[in-house]
């Protein structure tokens, strides 16, 4: 997809972890309730931090590239097969 | 290093990711969670490579065809492998265990072997240990991801066990319990015996692992000869010498190689080439990062024909484009060119591997050129990421990408790990 997006993150210092809490894509505001992954991918010298999310009956794929500090929403899925 | 040993007493464990891939996947997508998926090679090509434990109940297990998985179960979800992050989970994954032993083998992408002889007494018992890996693994990887755990004096029992009871499960295998455990495990359960030897232990009338305990050693060496014949010996009597390889040591390096199946039947012979281009220059930039040259290089084309071969040059290079004329030359002279009709794999391998600290510099002025283009376009594909500048052959190619495999074949990410010594 790779559509630039809107987010809110929220870094919590007691437990040193920071990660997205809303995002705002095409105009409609979701709150995410779910952490799924975080991990970091590499290209060439940008790191980018992948958070797989879930809010309510939607999954989300963000990327934040830590050079720009632009959010990415690189995949959505419903839940509905193929 | 641990040395290799016969003893009983030591503890061993080999720890194993349940249906890692689709696992993973779930974790990620908890939309994904207790449904069958498949995962799927990411230029979709059709076949599953890993598949949940909700489509293993199915049927639908590694190497189905989509076709065969859509038609057994229409609803199931395929999902595109992503490598990177079963390696970022995996190194996730190594950084727990070594917290609770130094000695860790990282043997594949989804499991270890671990000896836990000096750090088990600080949990009393094998149980209360696997239990405390088993927690954090819950809570610093995720709920969905579970991992089975064997736990025995050596490398093949500790294997076997972890086998025998999944998901999350724990097999303790004493040296009492070796019979028991045979009795109730196949000769394919032991990581070495393929359907081939099977099949072979079968026509010499062995058909069960306590059956292969009482087979004689030279029984076993007069058919399938020394070395082979000693492992299934061995393997009978329940004896693995092999110690515990820490991951921080530095693995040897003798070739560097990598297999493609293309996204479709491929009659092109442009996009061939280039693909046979592609690889060469991901083993180019592989030796690089190893600092080594090669002078043997091997090419495998299979599809509609079977056309392999492999030359050995008296230079050394460690540049693609040095390598996709060496292995033109072989097809030139075997084949008179690249032959015609579909292509569905590619295989390239260069070994007769140096260290570039024991090969002279080049006088000629034409490959001190070369090597210095070469080593400012690895500093942009390094800088701005990998196929920023390309050959120009390549401008409209399929840009493949190096990633980890499910078995860690890449040395380069093997010596990463081994010499940073944290994988975090």
């Amino acid at each position: 997809m790779n559509e630039k997006v809107s987010v809110i993150t929220i870094y919590d210092h007691t437990k040193s972890k920071a990660f997205p809490w809303r995002l705002k894509w095409r105009s409609r505001i979701y709150t995410i309730t779910k952490i799924g992954n975080h991990h970091t991918r590499e290209s060439g010298r940008t790191l980018y931090h992948i958070f797989s999310v879930s809010a309510g009956n939607l999954y989300f794929r963000l990327s934040l590239n830590t050079t720009t500090l632009f959010w990415i929403l690189e995949d959505t899925f419903d839940g509905e097969s193929n | 290093m641990e040395k290799a040993t016969n003893s009983t007493k030591r503890t061993i464990l080999h720890i194993d990711f349940d249906s890692f891939f689709a696992s993973c996947e779930q974790q990620c997508n908890p939309l994904l969670r207790n449904r069958p998926i498949g995962v799927t090679a990411t230029h979709g090509r059709t076949c599953i490579i890993a598949s949940s434990r909700e489509a293993k109940r199915l049927g639908i297990g590694t190497a189905t065809r989509t076709y065969d998985a859509l038609r057994i179960c229409p609803t199931i979800q395929l999902v595109p492998a992503d490598f990177w992050k079963y390696w970022e989970i995996s190194k996730k994954f190594i950084d727990i265990c070594k917290d609770f032993s130094p000695f860790i083998e990282v043997f594949s992408l989804d499991e270890l072997f671990m000896d836990a002889t000096y750090s088990i007494h600080l949990y009393g018992t094998v149980e209360n240990f696997v239990a405390a890996i088993k927690k954090r693994v819950r809570a610093e990887l995720g709920d969905y991801l579970t991992v089975s755990v064997g736990a025995s004096y050596n490398k093949l029992l500790a294997k076997l066990g972890s086998g025998l009871k999944k998901p999350d499960g724990l097999v303790i295998i004493k040296p009492s319990q070796l019979e028991s455990v045979y009795s109730a495990a196949s000769l394919q359960d032991i990581c070495g015996i393929g359907p081939r030897i099977e099949a072979r232990l079968q026509l010499m009338g062995i058909y069960n692992l306590l059956q292969l305990r009482r087979a004689p050693l030279t029984f076993l060496i007069a058919e399938f000869g020394n070395v082979e014949g000693h492992f299934l010996y061995d393997v009978g009597q329940g004896i693995d010498p092999r110690p515990v390889l820490p991951y921080t040591q530095e693995p040897t390096v003798k070739s560097v190689g990598r297999q493609y199946c293309l996204a479709t039947n491929q009659h092109d012979q442009r996009i061939v080439l280039q693909n046979i281009y592609e690889l060469y220059e991901e083993i180019g930039l592989k030796l690089r990062r190893l600092n080594k040259k090669a002078r043997s290089i091997g090419i495998g084309i299979f599809g509609a024909y079977n056309a392999y071969g492999h030359i050995t040059q008296q230079t050394y290079s460690d540049t693609g484009s040095d390598f996709f004329n060496w292995s033109m030359q072989i097809l030139k002279q075997k084949y008179g060119g690249l032959p015609v009709g579909y292509v569905r794999r590619l295989n390239v391998w260069a070994g007769l591997l140096e260290d570039n600290k024991y090969l002279p510099l080049t006088l000629l002025p034409e490959d001190r050129k070369k090597e210095k283009i070469v080593k400012v376009v690895d500093a942009l594909n390094d800088r701005f990421g990998d196929h920023t500048v390309r050959n120009g052959f390549l401008v409209y190619a399929t840009k493949l990408t190096t990633t980890p495999n499910g078995w860690m074949a890449d040395k380069f990410e093997r010596m990463k790990l081994a010499k940073t010594g944290y994988p975090v």
